[in-house]
């Protein structure tokens, strides 16, 4: 009786402050409930008057039901538990028997720089990765060549060198037309598809096939019998299928199937991309009828429709008061605050009858009076909903949304692309950054809780981003800021640096004794202020030619090549590939002595190359692939990997297979830090609560490690060692030197290149 | 002063009724009775996304189904299966207490309706030449003092004896009637110097629908609410009821067959209905 008048005035209250009913009315209402609960006339149903519509009816239905099913769950658990651990322990698989640890923790902290982290712990800044340097170690981590999160990574998990997990950079370029693809995946349509009118319906699956080779540490625990869980590990997708719970990351498409693009809705100017390629934004012009404005959220083209038309979903923007706006889409309204990214929207498209693809996004509403500007984040996969599975397994990312609300899906989350191009400020993107890194930590913190035993990995990609686009904050020679703004936001990266050290101590604060904590980053961070155009320097050398004789072109993705008379081109961050013949569609330079004649030549060109204009090296080394790699993947590489040296990365231009009037050229953009350079000068950072012994530990080691700590050898083809003391005597130290972990060689200037 | 109101809006819903119902009196019956609890159930799926706390309820059923996946997703730990088990039960009183608020705002119009809906389905006619007895209870009141009780008519209707068969353990006159003719049929009483009325409805086919009122309340607050169709006798009169009792008087309106009683198909319809437009209301239960 007192829960029941409890929740009585509990309800009261409530409706009383929405609607303010007279105390009449509430007298009403209980009489009314007790007369329906009270004995019914004999010859009447009372159980007809216990049923208070559909709405009460279906909870108080599904509540018996969940109640019943929790029940028998915990019945069904209790007595099968003793069963399951019989049969693990009869089948041999002692999990845990031979680990030397019950739980392992990494906690990836996407391109924390070394010399700054160690700046900041002798200031006293970082007292939590002090504290645990001091309990553990801590160590620079040697990293692969080239030092990018696809390819560091992918070593980190499989505990090989790219030669043999396949994965050298960001995309690769398909030989057979030259044009570039996502490195790490490939998804293609269904093949077989029925025409039903103006439908095609599919009668095949869809390929999502990973294009990473090898296995990842947590798929060889896994068939130990081992639990991981894997949170947002770059180059996780399509998910692995192992014995643990996964969530991808780096590489996930958008909706409409690109690596991130937004929307910029403005009355002003023409639509239109804002960029070359499937990067960057859209600018799509909105339509104003009296106080609202009128537009629509761009979705994937409809396949299974014959004419495969745009997908859209109308929307409409009312201006309210102090500068809010409503915005209403799909029968749902969201509020829109000036400034601010809003909440989650859920937008679903409808494909065809019964078939929706769901998707979600965020907002920022710039200007709602003329001329109307907003900026719409990329259209995320709904994780609630996934188009395409983004977890394993698959409803791990529903199990996610579920419990902590939807989130960002996108391989690379923080849109720096917007930024860039000056749609949003700084503030508006660390405020993005910091909240997908509160999304994440979110997740992280309920593994913990979730996974007593086995091992939990999770990375933030923060530090990477909000590098990437504030190092000119802390770089005065940066050509991207003028000195009068560098003081706005100078203290971003090293509060990010606070930041990290905070989630560290929080972290450590969940741990038990038999728990071991690696934090770790894949790649360190330096300045970028110049970049190097390699195929303006092949084209000035005589190395390449554009259709026509012309010196220059816009056109992206190696479109105005003339390949009869190109012998070497590049695209991509990585390195050069040699136009070979029988390799690439319109090859010219023949295999074996004519092209490693010709890569040797390149090399002997690039290494040391001199930017005129600074007097500096722009490449430190220039290697040959099969120098750097071995597998059975090296073909795949670049047939040169460049190592540029500190301040010099390829150009945004050749990049994307485009060639451009100079070699060297300022870099303007916001995306300022990097860490695309020689190896040797951008590290990692490794600390452990674990004593280790390697001088000289590499990301490739980590693989082999966490094997080691959980009672597993090393298998054959991992090229990485154990850095656990004991591991690291039997293999006489050190990992197998695929990678020069070693300071970078000094090059000899060439010929100096004017800028 | 609720027995008045009561009194005032059972006059207009029966006729309301009486109108909605007219189209279907030549349709077998559960046509009516599927389409109006179809109706009540969007109506009233409607009404609940605007009298609960939405956000709430959304946000407890999330955590049901990400307990529910945890069990699933971290089977080999013993320990998160118990915590997410109550967390579950915990979550589900939640949802409960959460779906209170609209249960005690919608109380009023739900119980009316179930109400009119009861004077259609809950009791058949009687069949022509079917016999029934014929009770009027009188309060403590008026029986003790001896209220002279009389059938001054009954049209369509046989009623016999002429005079009543006293009860003094329920302070009734009882008589047994029979309807010569189908259609609803009125019988009149006096009561003291008072007179009162009681319909009765009488059909060829017991399958056939018309409001079938069993009972005319007397003062019970609970009788005017459940048995709406007549106005309530007036307290001057010293009736406490007036009730027609007959074998196998619950109608049973089968659909495709099967018997299930007429708010167990109201249940099953309203809820599915209340599904079927859950998407496009966006309502959470």
């Amino acid at each position: 009786m007192p829960l029941i008048l409890s929740v009585f005035a509990e309800a009261r209250l409530r409706v009383r402050r929405r609607r303010n009913l007279p105390c009449a009315a509430w007298i009403v209402l209980v009489a009314l409930l007790l007369a329906t609960l009270a004995p019914p006339s004999s010859d009447y149903p009372g159980f007809a008057h216990a049923y208070i519509g559909p709405g009460a009816g279906i909870a108080v239905v599904g509540s018996v039901l969940t109640v019943i099913g929790t029940l028998f769950a915990a019945f069904l658990a209790a007595i099968t538990w003793p069963i399951r651990w019989l049969w693990r322990l009869i089948r041999g698989r002692g999990r845990y028997r031979k680990a030397k640890v019950k739980r392992l923790v990494i906690l990836g902290l996407d391109g924390l720089e070394p010399s700054l982290t160690e700046q900041f712990l002798a200031e006293g800044k970082l007292p939590n990765l002090a504290k645990l340097k001091a309990a553990g170690c801590y160590t620079r981590l040697g990293t692969t060549w080239p030092p990018l999160s696809p390819v560091a990574w992918s070593s980190f998990s499989t505990g090989t060198n790219p030669g043999k997990h396949n994965i050298f950079d960001f995309i690769q370029r398909n030989p057979l037309d030259y044009r570039p693809t996502i490195s790490s995946v490939r998804i293609r349509e269904p093949k077989r598809k029925l025409k039903l009118g103006p439908f095609l319906i599919p009668i095949s699956k869809p390929e999502i096939a990973a294009l990473r080779k090898s296995q990842p540490f947590w798929k060889i625990l896994g068939d130990a019998g081992i639990f991981s869980a894997v949170l947002r590990v770059p180059i996780t997708f399509p998910p692995d299928r192992f014995n643990g719970v996964q969530l991808s990351a780096m590489c996930v498409p958008d909706l409409r199937g690109t690596q991130g693009m937004f929307s910029f809705y403005t009355e002003q100017g023409e639509g239109g991309a804002t960029m070359d390629g499937d990067v960057g934004g859209e600018r799509i012009i909105v339509q104003r009828r009296g106080d609202r404005v009128e537009s629509y959220f761009k979705g994937p083209a409809n396949s299974l429709r014959t004419s495969r038309p745009e997908l859209r979903v109308p929307f409409s923007i009312r201006a309210g008061r102090n500068g809010s706006a409503i915005l209403r889409v799909d029968g749902q309204d969201h509020a829109l605050e000036v400034g601010k990214h809003s909440a989650w929207v859920r937008i679903a498209f409808r494909a065809a009858p019964g078939i929706k693809v769901r998707g979600v996004c965020r907002l920022i509403l710039k200007r709602v009076e003329p001329p109307f500007e907003m900026y719409c984040t990329p259209l995320q996969i709904d994780p609630d909903k996934p188009v395409m599975p983004i977890s394993h397994p698959v409803v791990y990312s529903c199990y996610l949304a579920r419990l902590l609300g939807t989130f960002s899906t996108l391989g690379l989350a923080e849109d720096t692309w917007s930024l860039s191009e000056g749609v949003i400020s700084e503030d508006q993107f660390l405020e993005q950054a910091y909240e997908i890194h509160a999304e994440r930590e979110g997740m992280f913190f309920d593994t913990l809780r979730r996974v007593s035993q086995g091992v939990v990995v999770c990375v933030f990609d923060g530090p990477d981003r909000i590098q990437h686009m504030f190092w000119r904050f802390l770089d005065d020679k940066h050509p991207a800021l003028p000195p009068e703004r560098r003081a706005s936001h100078r203290d971003t990266i090293p509060d990010m640096y606070r930041r990290m050290d905070d989630l560290v101590g929080r972290t450590i604060a969940k741990l038990d004794d038999n728990t071991a904590l690696f934090v770790m980053s894949d790649h360190g961070f330096k300045t970028f202020r110049r970049g190097v155009d390699l195929n303006a320097w092949l084209l000035q050398n005589g190395y390449l030619a554009l259709k026509d004789g012309a010196r220059t072109t816009d056109k992206p993705y190696l479109a105005d090549i003339d390949w009869s008379h190109t012998r070497a081109y590049a695209i991509g961050l990585a390195g050069i590939f040699i136009n070979l013949k029988g390799r690439e569609a319109q090859g010219i330079v023949a295999a074996g002595e004519e092209a490693q004649k010709l890569t040797l030549e390149l090399k002997a060109k690039l290494t040391g190359l001199l930017d005129a204009k600074t007097g500096e090296i722009g490449i430190q080394e220039a290697a040959p692939k099969r120098t750097v790699y071995k597998g059975p993947y090296v073909n795949e590489a670049p047939d040169l990997i460049m190592g540029y040296n500190v301040g010099y990365r390829v150009s945004w231009d050749a990049a994307v297979g485009k060639c451009g009037a100079d070699v060297f050229s300022d870099n303007h953009k916001a995306w300022s830090g990097d860490h695309c350079m020689h190896p040797a000068l951008v590290p990692g950072v490794l600390f452990s609560s674990l004593k280790l012994a390697s001088n000289q530990p590499n990301i490739i080691d980590l693989a082999p490690t966490v094997l080691d700590l959980f009672g597993l050898s090393t298998p054959e083809y991992m090229d990485g060692k154990s850095l656990l003391p004991g591991a690291q005597s039997a293999a006489s130290g050190g990992s197998d030197p695929v990678v020069e972990t070693s300071p970078a060689p000094p090059a000899k200037p060439r010929e100096p290149v004017s800028a | 002063m609720f027995a008045t109101l009561l009194d005032a809006l059972n006059a207009p819903l029966f006729a309301l009724a009486g109108a909605l119902m007219a189209p279907f009196e030549r349709a077998p019956a559960w046509i009516a009775l599927v389409l109006w609890s179809a109706v009540s159930g969007g109506l009233m799926t409607w009404a609940f996304r605007y009298t609960s706390n939405q956000r709430a309820l959304r946000h407890v059923s999330d955590r049901i189904r990400a307990n529910m996946l945890a069990i699933k997703l971290f089977k080999d730990e013993l320990g998160v299966t118990f915590r997410c088990l109550l967390a579950l039960m915990g979550n589900t009183a939640l949802r409960l207490l959460h779906s209170l608020p609209p249960m005690i705002v919608m109380i009023i119009p739900f119980v009316l309706i179930l109400a009119h809906l009861g004077v259609w389905y809950q009791h058949r006619p009687l069949r022509t030449g079917e016999a029934a007895v014929l009770e009027l209870r009188l309060t403590p009141d008026a029986w003790n003092a001896r209220t002279a009780v009389e059938l001054l008519s009954a049209e369509g209707l046989k009623a016999e004896p002429a005079r009543p068969i006293p009860d003094i353990e329920r302070r009734s006159y009882s008589w047994r009637i029979r309807p010569t003719a189908p259609g609803r049929h009125n019988l009149r009483f006096k009561i003291g110097s008072q007179t009162i009325e009681k319909s009765v409805a009488a059909a060829e086919r017991i399958s056939d629908l018309m409001p079938a009122s069993v009972l005319r309340p007397g003062g019970s607050f609970t009788d005017r609410l459940l048995y709406p169709a007549e106005r309530a006798c007036a307290p001057s009169t010293g009736v406490e009821e007036v009730r027609i009792r007959y074998i196998d008087a619950e109608r049973s309106t089968p659909i495709l067959g099967i018997h299930i009683p007429w708010w167990g198909t109201f249940l099953i319809v309203s809820i599915l209905a209340a599904l079927a437009v859950k998407p496009f209301v966006g309502v959470q239960f």
